[in-house]
């Protein structure tokens, strides 16, 4: 037999040739003496490697190999910063120079055109919550329940349920609380309320509740009494009777005609307010009006694109939108910021205007129209276009911000380890975070109203409230971690980790200053952060279940 | 004749040799092998964090696939060949060794003089050269690094290697044949770069 090349001896060794072969070898290395000791030096040799491998600690050498990577890092965070800025103050420029001729509501990157585009969608997932869980028709529908399912599905999927039953099982349910918050709500067990749902929901004009109300529906219709309060989420709310209580309507058309004992939120595309509100007044949508008849026994707020205010405002009237037409009474002061301001004839404020406009001629007062205090008009709408990115108190805000998150963030990192380093490693596992941070975001306030109902809840509800708002803080601590961390290259070591926070808070504080964009990259880093802190929080909970302790180094 | 056969029953002591195993005995299997799960994925993956991930999803996945355990073959292989391959996904996920799967790379090779013996690996055993060989490990690519684990560290066989990497028996040979190698060369310009090191 010929001597045996290297390759071949080590496979031998490593006891993966076939027994006749190994056989024949074994032989020839008893008379071949270079084949033996070389035998004897290859043996030693993957002895040494045994013990090597196994006391090894790869500590000092994680990410390390990839010295070009870690070379090429500083230079692309840097010229990466730099295109940021560059993008950010050419955007800047471009929107000061074009003199705000582009409406602001009209930018769909601007905070107008986001509530916008949320009322749409979530006046959508209101009306056809359930048309979605039971199926329909519609492509459109299909489309939407076909992108929320996967959007929960990733983000259930990204948990790692354990058990496939357990997985299956948690696939329609994130599905039911994402889609129908509604829906639950009236199939939950009524305690303190009574729920009612169907395609009309009607309080007939002799019927009188006496509870707190919640409808959902096509059409809500309260022609009768609620001695209590009124929750109503359809395409179509209408109340011609009386409330006595508070009322929250979410709907495509809002119209309140009857009388509300308590606060009015109205939320909606278009809100109109006749009736006789004693408490406060809070309306949004895109055209919002209190009409003639109509009035508000304290504060009101109105925020939309067209308000009209024809009925009679109690106190302070504070308005945000493109328009605002006054025929009514403002009892105190008006306050308003937008694009126009118009007081006809028949408009009155006992106290002052105070006016946020682009220019002095926006603001029309007809001859007639009585302004019993001083009237200011101020223009910082320009000042802000112009120079938000040219104010030095925009940096020092940003940086004090940034120091706040640090401070937090590394105390944390002191305290709370576990949370930090979590790795999202794939394009999909990231969708699964945001998808698990949208049913976070969505499911929670629905489960602290819920709770809030119950009023033995209140203090939870509280609590949770608190919790949630602190999550909503954290998150942007923890993407910046993980962004730090791909970017420096960090290995969780301790000096480097701190650079790696730092590093990413930065780099989230300059996208999120960017003009028009910087708006929606924080809402995908708060969707992201939450979705981070819901796995990070349940890999802890269910490891502390399975008495999991710390996994051991090395 | 085939230059590779069957590979020899493995020979470390079975852990698994129950017919029926109960959830608390499966439990305490798991436990006691998550160290070097852990280290596995450590070895391979460098970072801690993402070898806690992976650790953690190596025991996510062994009770999904727990109907498909023999339990007459050794638990540590087989769990370790599911952590080799969450870990090597991870890798590949991660961009940074792409080559790992390229079989064309790793052709079976045929003789080549040796331009390293196995005397810098016996060498470095002597002690005062640990840490060169620490350092040529960690200067390793992941590829060669994967490899030497695998089958230094967790004891699979070339057949379980190749199924993790997708590759042939012979590719495998071939491919920790090539590593040690590397090893070698590492390590022996290490003790002849003046700016690294002392040579013993």
């Amino acid at each position: 037999m010929n001597c045996p090349d290297e390759l071949r001896l080590s496979t031998y060794l490593d006891g993966e040739l076939d027994p006749t072969e190994a056989a024949d070898l074994e032989r020839h290395i008893e008379d071949c003496a270079s084949c033996g000791r070389l035998a004897a030096a290859l043996r030693t040799e993957a002895a040494t490697l045994r013990t090597a491998l196994a006391k090894w600690s790869p500590a000092a050498a994680a990410h390390e190999p990839s010295r070009a990577a870690a070379r090429q890092r500083p230079a692309l965070l840097a010229a990466g910063l730099a295109g940021l800025l560059t993008l950010g103050w050419l955007i800047g420029r471009g929107w000061s120079l074009s003199g705000g001729l582009v409406p602001d509501w009209l930018n769909p990157f601007s905070v107008e055109g986001g509530i916008n585009a949320m009322f749409t969608g979530g006046i959508f997932i209101a009306r056809n919550g359930g048309a979605l869980m039971t199926g329909t028709d519609s492509w459109s529908l299909a489309m939407a329940s076909v992108s929320l399912f996967l959007l929960s599905l990733s983000g259930v999927r990204s948990l790692r349920a354990p058990r496939q039953l357990a997985r299956a099982l948690t696939v329609p349910f994130a599905l039911a609380l994402s889609v129908a918050a509604g829906q639950a709500i009236t199939t939950a067990p009524a305690m303190a309320w009574d729920a009612r749902s169907g395609s009309t929901v009607t309080v007939a004009e002799n019927e009188t509740l006496d509870e707190t109300l919640i409808a959902t529906g096509e059409v809500v219709r309260i022609d009768g009494r609620v001695d209590g309060d009124l929750l109503a989420f359809a395409r179509q709310v209408t109340i011609n009777g009386v409330v006595t209580g508070s009322v929250i309507a979410a709907a495509q058309n809002v119209e309140v005609n009857g009388e509300v004992g308590g606060t009015l939120g109205g939320f909606g595309q278009w809100v109109r307010v006749g009736a006789n509100v004693s408490g406060n007044l809070y309306a949004c949508g895109q055209s919002v009006s209190l009409l003639e008849g109509g009035s508000v026994g304290r504060d009101a707020l109105m925020a939309g694109e067209l308000l009209e205010g024809a009925g009679t405002f109690g106190r302070d009237l504070t308005a945000a939108g493109r328009k605002l037409t006054l025929s009514g009474r403002v009892e105190r002061n008006l306050q308003m910021e937008g694009d126009e301001l118009e007081i006809t004839p028949s408009g009155s404020v006992a106290g002052s205007v105070d006016a946020t406009l682009p220019t002095d001629d926006r603001l029309v007062v007809a001859n007639g129209a009585v302004i019993g205090g001083a009237t200011d008009i101020s223009h910082p709408a320009a000042a802000i276009r112009k120079s938000r990115y040219s104010r030095s108190g925009f940096y020092i805000w940003g940086l004090i911000k940034l120091a706040g998150a640090f401070v937090v963030g590394a105390l944390l990192l002191w305290l709370a380890p576990r949370l930090f380093g979590h790795k999202p490693d794939s394009a999909t596992a990231g969708l699964g975070r945001l998808g698990i941070g949208f049913l976070v975001l969505v499911a929670t306030p629905v489960a602290l109203v819920l709770v809030a109902i119950t009023l033995v809840g209140l203090p939870l509800s509280l609590l949770g409230l608190a919790a949630f708002v602190a999550a909503l803080y954290l998150s942007k601590i923890l993407v910046a971690d993980w962004l730090g961390r791909r970017v420096t290259g960090s290995d969780g070591t301790r000096p480097k980790v701190f650079l790696a926070l730092l590093v990413g808070l930065a780099i989230l504080a300059v996208a999120g200053a960017l003009p028009w964009i910087g708006g929606w990259l924080k809402f995908a880093v708060l969707l992201l952060g939450l979705g981070l802190l819901a796995v990070r929080l349940f890999e802890a909970v269910r490891s502390s279940a399975s008495r999991n302790e710390r996994v051991p180094a090395g | 004749m085939p230059l590779l056969a069957r590979p020899k029953p493995p020979g470390r002591a079975s852990l698994g040799n129950h017919r029926v195993m109960d959830d608390r005995a499966w439990g305490r299997l798991q436990e006691s092998h998550r160290p070097r799960v852990f280290g596995l994925c450590r070895r391979i993956l460098g970072g801690i964090e993402d070898a806690e991930d992976a650790c953690g999803e190596t025991f996510v996945r062994a009770e999904r696939f727990r109907k498909r355990y023999d339990p007459s073959r050794p638990f540590a292989q087989w769990i370790l060949s599911i952590a080799s391959r969450i870990s090597i996904d991870r890798l590949r996920r991660r961009g940074l060794e792409r080559r790992i799967f390229d079989a064309a790379e790793d052709k079976p090779a045929g003789w080549e003089p040796a331009e390293a013996a196995p005397n810098p690996l016996e060498a470095a055993l002597a002690g005062e050269r640990r840490a060169a060989l620490e350092n040529a490990l960690a200067g390793l690519e992941h590829r060669d690094r994967a490899a030497l684990t695998m089958k230094y560290y967790a004891e699979l066989s070339y057949e379980q290697i190749g199924e993790v990497l997708g590759l042939s028996r012979a590719h495998v040979g071939s491919l920790i044949y090539r590593a040690k190698r590397r090893l070698r060369q590492s390590l022996v310009e290490t003790d002849t770069d003046p700016t690294r090191g002392t040579v013993s």
